[in-house]
Parts: C-alpha cells; sequence; structure tokens
C-alpha cells in the first residue's frame, strides 16, 4: 500500500539560498500518526507547503496518496487533505459562518458544514466576524474548516502555537477527536504535545530529518541517565563525578549521569559520592524523554 | 471544476472588497478626482475665452502628437485628459491591489486560503479578476460622465470616446498586472507601496512618448496596445521567472 504521505529525498533551496529542505526522506502509512518535531526553521511549515503544492521541490519528489504534488491528479488528492495552518490571521470582514460556507463549497458543492461546525461548537459564533472570535474559537474554527469534507489526512502545523496553557489544553480533545480515524500529521516544537498525540516521530534539524520511527525506536537508543541531586553545588558533583571517571552534565540543579545501566550502577554511584564527602539526597534512574531524543538526534 | 474555485474565491474577494470602508474610499476618492472632476472642469474650462484663444506655440505645432490641438479645448483633450485616464486606470486597481494582495499576506489570513483545497494559482487569478472587475466597475461609470461631457461640449464625438474607453481597459489590465508583479516581489506594505510607484514609470513614460509623437485618435489606439504589451509582459515574466512561489515563500 503507498504511504499516505511521502517525502523522497527532498530538497528545497529558496532563491535567496536558504536551504528549507535538504534530502529529507519521510513517510506516512496511512492510518498513522506521525508527528515532524522539529525547532522553529527546520522546516516544517515547508514541508506543509510541499503539502499544499505551494513550494515546489528543488530535488527529489513530494507524494500525496501515492500522487505528485505537482502531477496533474494532485487537485483530487488535495481535497481528501485537511489543513490546520500555522498562526492564522483572521478576516476582519468575513464571519465564521461565511468561512465556514466558502471552505465548504470549495471541497464540493454536496459537502455542508453544519458537522464540522456542530463538532468544534461553534454553533453559536456563526454570525461573529472572525477576528472577533477568541484565539481559542479562531483555532477551532480553522480545525473546522480542516475538517469539513471528513479529510482521509489531517495535517496540524503547530495547532496550538501562540495560545496560552489553559487554551492549548482546551484544544487538545478536539485535535485528539479530529486525528481519530485519519491519517494524521502534527508539525510542532512541543514535545509534551508530540508524544501525547502522535505514536510515530521524525526530527527534523535545519532541514534534515535527523531521526525517526516510533517513539519506542528512538528512546531505545539514548543513553539511560541516573539523576543526582546533593545540598552541595552541581559544579562540586561534577567534580566528583569526574574524578570517578562518569560522564555528566548539569541540568536543572541537578546531574544527570550516564551509565549503562542507571539501575544496577545506581547504588555504587550513590555510595561512593556519600564517601566523598557529597551530601546526596536524590539518585533515581531517570527515563529518556523527548527532550533527551531531540538533543541526541541534534548531536 | 478550477473555475468553479476560483469563482468561489472571487466572490469572497469582492465581497471583501465591497465590506472594507477605507479601501472603497481610497480607491474611490483618487479616481473621482481624476477620471471626473478634472477631466470636467478642465473641458469646461477649456470653453471660456482665455483658453478659447490659446495658440500652439510653433515649436510644439511641429510635433504629430499636436496635430489636432489648435485651442485650448484640444490641448485638454488630446494632452491632459490621456494622462488623467492613464493615471486614473493605473492607481485604481494597484490600490485594491495592495489592499487584496499584500495585506492579506501580511496579517497571515492567506494562510487560512492555503489551508483550503486551492492552490496559489486559484488565488491570485481570483484576486486579480476581482481587482480588474472592481476597478472596472469603479473607473468605466466614471468615463462614461466624461463621455457625455465630451460628446456634448466638444467636437471630438464618438470615436474620441471609443479610443479612450480602449486605453482605459488596457491600461486596466496592464495595471492589474503590475500588482501581480508587486504582490511577488515586495516583502511588505512599505516595499509594495514604493513598487508601485516604479511599476508606473514605464506606462506614464509610454503615454508622453505617444501623447506627443502620434498623431490624432491613433494615439488612444497605438497607446492602449503598448499598455496590453506591458501587461503581458508583466504576466508573464511574473509568472514564468519570479513564479507565484515568491508569493507565499
Amino acid at each position: 500500500m503507498a504511504p499516505a504521505i511521502a517525502f523522497r529525498s527532498v530538497t528545497k533551496r529558496f532563491p535567496n539560498g536558504t536551504l528549507g529542505l535538504a534530502d529529507a526522506t519521510w513517510l506516512v502509512a496511512e492510518g498513522a500518526h506521525a508527528c515532524l518535531l522539529g525547532s522553529s526553521g527546520s522546516g516544517k511549515t515547508t514541508a506543509v507547503r510541499m503539502l499544499q503544492a505551494a513550494l515546489r521541490p528543488t530535488g527529489g519528489s513530494v507524494l500525496l496518496l501515492g500522487v505528485p504534488v505537482d502531477g496533474p491528479a494532485f487537485r483530487q488528492a488535495r481535497s481528501r487533505l485537511g489543513i490546520v495552518p500555522q498562526l492564522p490571521g483572521m478576516y476582519p470582514d468575513l464571519t465564521a459562518g461565511e468561512y465556514m460556507t466558502l471552505a465548504a463549497r470549495l471541497y464540493g458543492d454536496e459537502i455542508r458544514p453544519d458537522r464540522a461546525i456542530d463538532a468544534l461548537d461553534l454553533g453559536e459564533y456563526l454570525q461573529t466576524r472572525m477576528t472577533y472570535l477568541s484565539p481559542n474559537f479562531q483555532r477551532r474554527l480553522a480545525l473546522a474548516a480542516a475538517l469539513v469534507a471528513d479529510p482521509d489526512i489531517l495535517v496540524l502545523d503547530e495547532p496550538t502555537a501562540g495560545l496560552e496553557p489553559d487554551d492549548a489544553r482546551d484544544l487538545q480533545p478536539f485535535l485528539r477527536e479530529a486525528m481519530r480515524g485519519r491519517t494524521a500529521v502534527l508539525c510542532t516544537h512541543r514535545e509534551q504535545e508530540a508524544r501525547a498525540l502522535c505514536q510515530e516521530v521524525a526530527i527534523l534539524r535545519a532541514g534534515r530529518v535527523v531521526a525517526q520511527g516510533t517513539w519506542e525506536d528512538l528512546t531505545r537508543h539514548i543513553r539511560p541517565r541516573l539523576r543526582v541531586a546533593a545540598r552541595q553545588s552541581a559544579d562540586r558533583v561534577l567534580a566528583e563525578l569526574e574524578r570517578l571517571n562518569l560522564h555528566a552534565e548539569a541540568a536543572d540543579g541537578a546531574v544527570l549521569v550516564s551509565t549503562a545501566d542507571p539501575q544496577q550502577d545506581g547504588a555504587s554511584v550513590l555510595r561512593q559520592l556519600l564517601d566523598a564527602g557529597v551530601d546526596v539526597y536524590e539518585c533515581a534512574p531517570v527515563a529518556p524523554e523527548v527532550k533527551d531524543i531531540v538533543l541526541e538526534a541534534y548531536q | 471544476m478550477i473555475i468553479a474555485e476560483v469563482r468561489l474565491l472571487f466572490w469572497k474577494e469582492v465581497r471583501q472588497l465591497t465590506r472594507n470602508t477605507a479601501a472603497m474610499l481610497s480607491s474611490l476618492f483618487m479616481p473621482a478626482v481624476l477620471m471626473v472632476l478634472a477631466p470636467v472642469l478642465a473641458l469646461l474650462a477649456g470653453r471660456t475665452e482665455p483658453y478659447r484663444s490659446l495658440r500652439v506655440p510653433a515649436l510644439s505645432s511641429t510635433l504629430p502628437g499636436f496635430d489636432l490641438v489648435h485651442d485650448g479645448e484640444g490641448y485638454f483633450l488630446y494632452i491632459t485628459l490621456p494622462f488623467l485616464f492613464v493615471i486614473a486606470a493605473l492607481l485604481t486597481p494597484m490600490l485594491a491591489g495592495i489592499h487584496t494582495l499584500i495585506v492579506e499576506r501580511e496579517r497571515r489570513s492567506l494562510e487560512l486560503l492555503m489551508a483550503l483545497p486551492v492552490v496559489v494559482g486559484d488565488i491570485l487569478a481570483a484576486k486579480l479578476a476581482a481587482i480588474l472587475a472592481t476597478a472596472v466597475a469603479t473607473i468605466v461609470p466614471m468615463f462614461l460622465v466624461d463621455a457625455v461631457v465630451i460628446v456634448s461640449l466638444t467636437g471630438a464625438g464618438s470615436a474620441y470616446v471609443v479610443g479612450a474607453l480602449f486605453l482605459i481597459v488596457t491600461t486596466l489590465i496592464a495595471s492589474v498586472s503590475a500588482s501581480l508583479l508587486m504582490a511577488l516581489m515586495a516583502r511588505d506594505l512599505r516595499s509594495a507601496t514604493s513598487l508601485g510607484g516604479m511599476l508606473s514609470v514605464p506606462p506614464l513614460f509610454l503615454t508622453g512618448l505617444c501623447v506627443v509623437f502620434v498623431p490624432g485618435l491613433g494615439r488612444f489606439v497605438v497607446l492602449g496596445l503598448l499598455m496590453l504589451a506591458l501587461g503581458c509582459g508583466a504576466l508573464y515574466g511574473g509568472l514564468r521567472w519570479l513564479t507565484s512561489e515568491r508569493y507565499v515563500a
């Protein structure tokens, strides 16, 4: 079965010389919930632009539902794709209802926006001008427009960017529900969000896919850590660990120690630090976090 | 199907343009002055004694474009009015273009539009069609006022009206194409405004040449064809070399 989305050795160089994507290969299987994780400027939005056929690759190919995005069959495939753009601006002179009607009619004369409006609880705001909606409802409106034709693929480009934490949290159930039962791609720099909503991840850095797989695949290759916190400064702990020939680094007032097996080595490290006069009050293995995966990928 | 998408976007653009009071006023005020007030006052002034007895200097009378300029009325009809028509027809689409093309990108509502099942070409085609339609709907009725005044007060006749209308329509087309160039080249509102000024120079230069060197009503035909050529050149150059990617990149 052809992947729902396929980037094959895609390079995008802009006229000013900036590299948007660099030999990026990334596949999303049908039905998968995949995340494109990367910091600002890593190439996430360039990838979305290519799925919209708004940007053409300088090299390689981009396929949507098996169809090249620069081919004649693209429009048909595009009608099966819903996109929630990053930080969309709102029209001051259109109401939410008018925008939803436009979105529905662009997907086809037989499409009615009612179901998407109900799903996102937008019913009472249809007569409201788009700029007067709260940021949360503006984002819901963009999500409703993406879902209006019940697309096979949903692309969410930083759907919670620019929202207050409470608003971002309120939006999460809607995102989760929107992703259910279809292929979904989440572009984000928010690690917790990525992990909460997706099973697969591709990590982008400076336009390159530096790692991809399931979270389990990626965390398996991360060195386990032992978190050590003491009454003394982190520098003192680091000095003692260096004397013990252990690699460590300071993090959030504590020290993360790299060992082959933190559970096995923990007791020995703790004993040696206490013997050296370091007042350790915390010494525990820590599970690899998304941040670690990203950092590992960046190295 | 493609036409259906462009049509839907076109009506969205028209609806937004007509709802935006500031954009409407700014795109109506200047054309009203240039297309109605200035020409009618000029033609009325041409009937007054000081202008009726105006004599063309000897040097100017040797230039082909001054063949029909025998008095003040002729001067206004064949020298002043073509410039006013060209300036008004250039300005109106550009002002609407700045609002429709540049502001859309600056306030990031373009993101919202691109998230819908359309391609950038559809968006640009709909916007340019809406700019042309609103400009025609603004300028042509204003010109009809001039036409009534020209036919009733001067000896220019209906051939002059048809020629001037041809020039206005072709200049509108050139200006819409220039708006596309502006959208593809300008990064923000400020650079769009500067670029709009720069893009107005070639049509105005050609107007000057035609007014001086093309005799009689031929000036409208030659200048109109040159405007069409400029418009086609801008459209082809914009899409061929700049590409629609620049609008969204």
